[in-house]
């Protein structure tokens, strides 16, 4: 039963996560922390600087981690199947069937009226990791010296992570 | 990831034109699931057919797969221990910037657009308000698009 369970959430997830992993996230935490509880909240946040940190699409990397955890090995090729199984179909019907997918006005339409969508699920993950992953002025420090560092573009995402791990290893242990 | 991919195709196995990467990177980034993956199975079917296709997709999944695997193995064991999660809450707060960094880039790109921005505002306020699954967001704003748009 779990594994038809992991198979319906992250076929879900799997068609409707548009605009890549970040956008995402509120359609991961609905599944695996909301609704089946396979995650503590504490555990979802902490599962997204781990997706980061390993090579791989952060979708894709909490598909595997949350299967692995709630059905071991199997647990975690069913999730991680499962959310790409949609991408698999997608491709084939697009490329044997349907070549001017994009020139249809329709299929234009809808992906205009995704931009709002993205936008309003950035935010609603941006909410979720700064009620509960932001507690104290150390971290908001941290976030915002990042977040500005990130928009000059001198540093890359993996090693900023990296340098967050070690300021909160500081921080908050050898304080 | 997606420069990586365009490195192998394009440049070193010479297996797809720069153009036709390019056609097949914009097709894969309007679908939905993982940018890499989509990639990986459009150039498998352009090459070879449905085989070729999951033998990429597999190609590309496997190292994430069994690097997860392994960090899962050993987080799960140790994430209680102090210094597990003083490192975790540090790097959570680069997570947050780059949630920030990601609506500030998309954030830029619509604000010209009332109508796309009263959306947004609409649409977040459902997220925030109510137990509606982040799903139909998805749904309503693409079907507000087919409606709304020109």
């Amino acid at each position: 039963m779990t594994y038809v369970l992991l198979f319906l959430a992250f076929l879900r997830v799997g068609v409707f996560s548009f605009g890549g992993g970040l956008a995402a996230l509120p359609l991961i935490e609905r599944e695996i922390v909301d609704t089946h509880h396979w995650l503590t909240k504490q555990e979802f946040l902490e599962l997204l600087p781990l997706s980061q940190l390993t090579p791989g699409p952060i979708a894709i990397n909490a598909a595997t981690f949350t299967g692995f955890k709630i059905g071991g090995i199997l647990g975690a090729f069913v999730a991680t199947a499962s959310f790409c199984f949609p991408s698999l179909v997608l491709t084939l019907l697009i490329t044997f069937f349907l070549n001017h997918f994009r020139e249809n006005p329709w299929v234009a339409r809808f992906l205009g009226g995704l931009r709002p969508v993205l936008l309003a699920l950035l935010l609603r993950a941006a909410f979720s990791v700064i009620r509960d992953g932001i507690q104290d002025p150390f971290a908001l420090i941290v976030s915002i010296a990042c977040g500005i560092l990130l928009l000059s573009k001198k540093v890359e995402e993996i090693s900023l992570l990296l340098v967050g791990g070690v300021l909160g290893l500081l921080w908050y242990w050898l304080r | 990831m997606i420069p990586l991919i365009r490195k192998e195709i394009v440049e070193r196995h010479k297996l797809l034109s720069e153009e036709a990467f390019l056609e097949v990177l914009s097709l894969a980034q309007s679908l939905p699931g993982a940018i890499a993956i989509n990639t990986a199975s459009f150039v498998g079917l352009s090459l070879g057919g449905v085989r070729t296709q999951l033998l990429l997709v597999l190609a590309t999944v496997l190292p994430s797969f069994s690097s997860i695997v392994a960090a899962a193995f050993v987080f799960l064991r140790f994430r209680e221990l102090p210094f597990v999660q003083a490192f975790f809450r540090g790097a959570l707060a680069v997570i947050a910037s780059l949630i920030a960094l990601s609506i500030w880039q998309i954030g830029t790109k619509i604000a010209q657009d009332t109508l796309d921005l009263v959306i947004a505002a609409f649409l977040l306020l459902l997220l925030l308000c109510t137990k509606v699954h982040p799903l139909f967001i998805v749904l309503l704003g693409g079907g507000l698009g087919v409606f709304l748009k020109r």
